[in-house]
């Protein structure tokens, strides 16, 4: 009932054109790759030391706290030393740096599996040993979600990519489409859904006829067009599209599992190929930086030498965006390296936004895909009337930046919600 | 090379708060560019009209922009881009929209500055603001400039004042006379009727709003509400009155609604921020609209509930608080319980409205026929019986345009309408014009048309329209005659005698208990002794109501006292029925003095 609530989304520009019908760039790595020790927002422990000899594939970290992660060398070379570093998080992180001897030597940290005659407890396990972490942007370790699969229905295939500029999902489906199929099948069987539904934008008109054809002999898996909408890839949009069933925490509530279609692709490149996730398509974009284009990049690389690659920056004042300009944060130095939760650069020339009053047109309340009335939150904050703002379910914000984005006054308008969530949480540490 | 930080996210929709105010400035002033062209080429108008609206229009806009810019000098903000992002040309153009064109330029300068300073600039200024300033600077107009008009410039009755009048009911065939003095209900929704200067065209209202929609500058939720609940309760209050489906589109097209809908309501400062407190906001102004116009002692509902419902914006914000999502049943229940309250309560006092007379100015045709002439309550009534080649009536049409509008008036459309109806058919030389009905309360003017049908027909008529009679033996003590001189000639004696006339309205017949002086007429009555009976009576000297009493000074109809005794019961004029009595006073003065 829309009519009460607001759309909850909307379209936006995407500027998709950019990036989609280039070809992909592979970008080598340079002499030094630093391997960031980094699951999400939880940090990793170190499994080499200086001097240790690693292969394209040797497990040089793992997350050890509730989840298990492990991360595995990129390129082969010698450990030079353990680094802390400003990671794309923004948080400074231990990187494993290692100097490339550019001879790419592999050692493959598991057998292939074959999923068609495999138990769905051999998949799981195959997954976490494969650290495939969900591509969607946070990293989060697909497995968990496998876990324990009950009264699951449907399974959702997110191959949405809403966030603007960003190619690179679609570029690596487009190039990967038999790995996509396998990768949907074991995914299919592990979850023990009962159906499966690949959603992308209707806007992608050229290939979602290639999609249902790849699909076409899969019992139980179709092609599902959603609106070409903000944020339509997150997962609780996607799901209430898909069912128009809300839910409170996990989608599981709902019999649904998500995932992304570039985890089912690297999950289907580890089960095929005995890789784990060493490289990445990133898109990169934006009017900062010369070129537009996808590429291809071991984890590790630094954006200073994939903007090189690609002919440099457009200003000597840009803004360094790590993903996607919505949702992408700021990052004030390009030796960060990509990880394998990243999969675009967003680079546009800085320029001034003169913001002015308010008005309360309210188009952010309209347009907040978690229901939220920014407006009223801000209000509150500003009048440190933490109950408000409690009361208004601040903490139900993903910081999509929707209302930024929408709001007429150019007003930072999640920024202060996210003062707000600081205040509320150090509020409650009281 | 410098790496910028800039918190999330780095991307902007191209819809700005200047582009809005912008489009809204467009579609304000096509809006306006309508009143101008119906003002150039109106009936009864013309381009001195236009011309005062734009200098309307130029007046608030300059009262308003210099206030903001004095307010912005005295608290040190920068003033130019102040004035630029505080966008008071906007409440400017719509305070302007919504007054009448005769409005004074003073009052509307006034008003608007009131209306800025303090509807707007004391609560901080653009965004602040509680009540919508415009409204607010109508509410000052309505109530403190009413009489401040530019009599130059005229205006006749609108149809909301007039329907007003009329109780907001009316039965069906009433209202097609009714609603055709304004064109009909199309030249309404066209907008070439009497209004404010920008209210009056739904069609242009309509077309702009959605302009704005489309440009995204207003929530169609809060017109579409606020239409359709007007809508629906006006026809289910229609419908327990037996109305057709002319009442809920009378109501939609009347008054400020269509225009209250799309640029008051919708303004977004004073506006509930998510979507149900605006249908909230949106539902309870319509309902508002309607008990204000059926119920209150107003013509027009539309500004005042927008004034209401300012004043509960936040109120609605306290109980839309929360998750849009979790709150959903919620609000829909609260939405639902305020629909339904607001129908039972609205419907239930629309079931007790009373149609109350109403005048309508019927246009006269014109028609070829005899004329005839009869002297009404303030002028002449005109007739023109039209006849055919068999000399029988086919059709008759009275004008008066001295009447008094409401009751005199009212009867000559009353006899234009319907009683001349029984006339057509009938040969002229048999018709039986005393037959003719009369319409209570308007007995003079009623005589009149009938007198002016006989003469039309070559009959001499009495002027005279005459009332109740009184007997000349009747209590005049309240009059007061005091007889000042007498003159005898022979069996002839002529008093003269003063009599207090009608003076300060009292028709109760105290005069003079308060103490106050009155009015007096002054009589000479001849009394011949020895039949006991008047021989002519002359008024000297006339001191009462100009235009009513002075009929009575007429020689045609002293001469009815002539050869008057105490028994005698003569009529009088009616209209004028004390004055008339004075003279009755007069003579019982005198016979009772020439008795003794």
């Amino acid at each position: 009932m829309s009519f009460l609530t607001g759309p909850m989304r909307k379209h936006l520009d995407g500027h998709k054109e950019l990036t989609n019908h280039e070809d992909v760039l592979k970008v080598e790595a340079g002499n030094l790759v630093k391997i960031p020790l980094l699951n999400g927002n939880a940090l990793c422990q170190s499994k080499v030391k200086e001097n240790d000899l690693v292969k394209v594939g040797t497990l040089i970290g793992e997350r050890n706290d509730h989840f298990y992660v492990p991360l595995y060398s990129s390129v082969s070379g010698r450990v030079v030393k353990i680094e802390k570093l400003m990671s794309s998080a923004l948080k400074p992180v231990d990187h494993v740096v290692i100097e490339n001897d550019g001879k790419y030597e592999v050692e493959r940290p598991f057998e292939p599996l074959d999923y068609t005659s495999a138990t769905r407890e051999q998949l799981v396990d195959f997954m976490k040993k494969a650290g495939i972490v969900g591509c969607g942007g946070a990293g989060f370790p697909t497995y968990v979600k496998y876990l324990k699969p009950d009264n699951i229905d449907l399974l959702i295939i997110n191959a949405v990519e809403c966030e603007p500029y960003i190619t690179a999902d679609y570029k690596l489906m487009s190039l990967n489409v038999e790995l996509l199929v396998k990768g949907v099948e074991a995914l299919f069987k592990m979850s023990c859904a009962k159906e499966c539904k690949v959603c992308i934008k209707e806007t992608k008109k050229d290939f979602i006829p290639v999609l249902e054809k790849a699909f076409a002999n899969v019992d139980k898996v179709s092609v599902f067009a959603v609106p070409d909408v903000y944020p339509m890839g997150w997962e609780r949009t996607l799901v209430y599209e898909v069912t128009k069933k809300r839910y409170d925490k996990l989608p599981s509530e709902v019999g649904c599992i998500v995932s992304n279609a570039t985890t089912a692709i690297s999950f289907a490149d580890a089960l095929v190929n005995g890789m784990p996730i060493v490289k990445k398509v990133l898109t990169v974009a934006g009017d900062g930086v010369k070129t537009n284009k996808n590429v291809e990049v071991r984890v590790g690389t630094s954006a200073h030498e994939i903007v090189e690659a690609l002919g440099g920056y457009t200003s000597d004042n840009v803004l360094l965006i790590a993903g996607g300009p919505m949702m992408g944060k700021t990052i004030t130095t390009d030796a960060f390296v990509i990880g394998t939760y990243n999969n675009a650069l967003t680079i546009f020339k800085n320029k001034d936004i003169e913001s002015i009053k308010c008005l309360r047109c309210g188009k952010c309340s309209d347009h907040c895909p978690a229901g939220l009335q920014p407006v009223r939150i801000n209000a509150a904050n500003k009048a440190h009337d933490l109950d408000t703002v409690m009361a208004l379910d601040v903490n139900s914000c993903i910081e999509c930046g929707m209302c930024t984005y929408i709001c007429p006054s150019k007003i930072n308008v999640t920024e202060g919600i996210r003062q707000a969530k600081r205040f509320l949480a150090l509020k409650k540490k009281k | 090379m410098k790496f910028t930080f800039k918190p999330s996210p780095n991307y902007r929709d191209s819809l700005s708060t200047q582009g809005i105010m912008r489009d809204l400035t467009i579609g304000l002033l096509v809006v306006f560019a309508f009143s101008l062209f119906h003002y150039a080429t109106g009936e009864n108008l013309g381009v001195s009209y236009a011309i005062r609206a734009v200098g309307l229009l130029a007046t608030s806009i300059i009262s308003a922009e210099v206030t903001e810019a004095i307010y912005f000098v005295i608290t040190k903000q920068p003033v130019v881009s102040s004035l630029k992002n505080s966008f008071g040309w906007v409440t400017a153009i719509i305070l302007t929209l919504m007054c009448p064109i005769n409005i004074t330029y003073y009052a509307l300068a006034v008003s608007t500055i009131l209306a800025i300073f303090f509807g707007k600039l004391v609560f901080g200024g653009f965004g602040q603001n509680i009540f919508n300033p415009a409204a607010l600077g109508r509410a000052i107009v309505m109530s403190s400039f009413a009489g401040s008009v530019a009599v130059d410039f005229a205006t006749s009755a609108t149809p909301t004042a007039s329907f007003a009048s009329a109780g907001w009911e009316m039965a069906n065939d009433t209202f097609t006379l009714f609603i055709a003095q304004f064109g009909g209900l199309f030249e309404m929704f066209v907008g070439r009727y009497a209004g404010a200067i920008g209210e009056t065209s739904a069609l242009v209202i309509l077309l702009v709003g959605a302009f704005l929609v489309w440009r995204k500058v207003i929530d169609w939720k809060v017109p579409v509400t606020y239409l359709v609940t007007i809508f629906v309760t006006t026809l289910l209050i229609g419908l327990v009155n037996g109305e057709g489906l002319w009442y809920p589109l009378f109501h939609l097209l009347t008054g400020g609604v269509m225009f209250g809908a799309i640029f008051m309501l919708t303004d977004p400062v004073t506006n509930p921020t998510s979507s149900a407190g605006r249908v909230i906001f949106a539902m309870g102004a319509a309902f508002l609209t309607v008990l204000i116009r059926i119920k209150a002692n107003l013509p027009e509902g539309v500004l005042y509930s927008i004034l209401l419902m300012n004043m509960l914006s936040p109120a609605i914000e306290r109980l839309t608080t929360g998750n849009q999502i979790k709150t959903l049943a919620k609000n829909v229940r609260s939405v639902v319980i305020i629909a339904v309250a607001g129908l039972v309560v609205l419907v239930g006092l629309g079931s007790t409205l009373e149609a109350k007379e109403v005048r309508i100015s019927v246009p006269t045709e014109d028609i070829e026929g005899i004329e005839g002439v009869a002297a009404g309550f303030g002028g002449d009534v005109k007739v023109t019986i039209a006849t055919d080649d068999n000399g029988i009536i086919t059709k008759v049409v009275a004008e008066g345009k001295d009447e008094t509008e409401t009751i005199g008036g009212a009867a000559i459309d009353k006899f234009n309408a319907e009683y001349f109806n029984s006339l057509q058919g009938v040969a002229l030389a048999e018709a039986d014009f005393d037959a003719l009905d009369s319409v209570s309360g308007a007995t003079i003017t009623s005589t009149a048309i009938k007198n002016a049908l006989k003469n039309a027909r070559g009959e001499e008529v009495s002027n005279l329209a005459l009332g109740s009679a009184y007997a000349i033996n009747d209590d005049y003590s309240s009059f007061n005659a005091k007889i000042d001189n007498e003159t005898a000639d022979g069996n002839l004696v002529t008093y003269t005698i003063r009599v207090k006339g009608y003076g300060l309205i009292d028709p109760e017949g105290h005069a003079g208990e308060s103490g106050h002086e009155y009015a007096r007429n002054y009589y000479d009555v001849t009394v011949d002794k020895d039949t006991m009976s008047i021989t002519s009576v002359k008024m000297t000297s006339f001191g009462d109501t100009e235009g009513i009493g002075d009929k009575v000074n007429n020689e045609e109809y002293l001469a009815l006292f002539e050869g008057a005794t105490l028994d005698s019961e003569i009529d009088t004029i009616s209209g004028a029925t004390w004055t008339s009595r004075s003279v009755h006073a007069a003579c019982k003065a005198a016979l009772e003095a020439a008795n003794q």
